[in-house]
């Protein structure tokens, strides 16, 4: 078989193997385009009930209440935080929750058993209650219990499948190889029209 | 990202514990340390790394060849995302960084934290350096999580071994 003939099935055959994949991306990528939310200053705040907040901006953190130094998770990562008079509670995207005192700031980590972004984050003396957008937790003596769960929305599903995630687990890699194989589809797919032109 | 309830972890073990000292102290012999931290000493690291301790029970390692001492070494275990990651962190005689090792890994994503390309940025750290991801750490994209896990461990260990060595 002659290169050209073989460039040309090789061509022809990833083209067809990306196919599916490099739609759905597309269709996703628009549909979130469309429904995208931008990244608001504040990120999340909240009044300790003695006259203290605390907030954490795009900056750092922010309020009269700011006696934390060099957090050990990252302040980007912040999804919602509470503060009592008390304890300090902070929520991290599809993270563990670090939780501390306020008169002694010694940061522990609470892992949970579900992966959504927590919207809400509330401490009712040793019980924590969260929000995330299906679900209702609480969390009291190390046990964490659903109260209420709601299914997940279209678009929620959409999302999810578009970043490259089903049921909890990754296959971003499907994404990944797709691009890196649509990018050497189509350099080869210019070499053949400059070569077919030229002739 | 999106799903419901998670499933059991993923359980990767990356090295053995002989395997990351057999790397780090080659042709060695190690001697394991129990520590029971005191009150006092665990309020100390604790304030130190404004981080809580799980325990006042430390085991250290003591590396030696023909009984001198070549390093200390110290496993620990830090949140990632959702579980544990186990890992080594070595030292030498000066109480500077000389490795750290991953041992177990459980989550599904971010496991890029145990390559050389991250795990070398902790080479020659030591207790007066800030061990902060975005100051000298720089993270793994897509991996977040992890890489403060390991720079809080990091952390750990040093401020331990700086302690009671």
């Amino acid at each position: 078989m002659k290169f050209k003939t073989l460039l040309r099935k090789w061509h022809t055959f990833i083209g067809c193997l990306i196919l599916v994949p490099t739609i759905l991306l597309s269709l996703t990528g628009i549909y979130l385009i469309q429904n995208n939310q931008p990244k608001e200053a504040l990120i999340a705040a909240a009044f300790c009930g003695d006259d203290q907040w605390i907030g954490v901006s795009s900056v750092g953190f922010i309020g009269n209440l700011i006696n934390i130094k060099n957090p050990p998770f990252s302040l980007t990562n912040i999804a919602a935080l509470s503060c009592t008079k008390d304890f300090i509670d902070i929520a991290l995207d599809y993270g563990a929750i670090a939780s501390t005192r306020r008169d002694k700031i010694r940061w522990t980590f609470i892992p949970r058993p579900f992966d959504n972004k927590i919207k809400t984050i509330q401490r009712d003396g040793m019980t924590l209650h969260v929000s995330t957008q299906n679900d209702l937790w609480t969390f009291k003596f190390d046990q964490w219990k659903r109260v209420q769960h709601y299914p997940p929305t279209l678009a929620q599903r959409i999302y999810e499948f578009h970043a490259g995630w089903h049921n909890g687990k990754s296959f971003e890699y499907i994404w990944g190889i797709s691009s890196t194989l649509l990018i050497a589809v189509s350099l080869s797919g210019v070499w053949i029209f400059i070569r077919m032109i030229r002739r | 990202m999106g799903g419901a309830l998670y499933a059991s972890p993923t359980i990767k073990q990356y090295s053995t514990l002989e395997g990351a000292f057999q790397k780090v102290f080659p042709n060695t012999d190690f001697k394991k340390i129990d520590i029971t931290l005191s009150k006092k000493e665990k309020n100390q690291i604790e304030s130190a790394l404004q981080m809580a301790l799980p325990t006042q029970n430390v085991e250290l390692y003591r590396f030696e060849t023909m009984n001198k001492p070549v390093g200390f070494g110290m496993v620990t275990n830090h949140i990632g995302k959702h579980y544990p990651i186990t890992f080594f962190v070595a030292t030498n005689t000066n109480i500077e960084i000389k490795d750290v090792v991953v041992l177990i890994y459980r989550e599904d994503y971010g496991s890029d934290v145990r390559k050389r390309r991250f795990l070398k940025q902790f080479k020659g750290k030591t207790i007066d350096d800030p061990i902060q991801v975005n100051y000298d750490i720089t993270s793994i994209s897509g991996a977040t999580l992890s890489s403060y896990a390991i720079a809080n461990g990091v952390r750990e260990v040093l401020t331990i071994i700086e302690q009671k060595i």
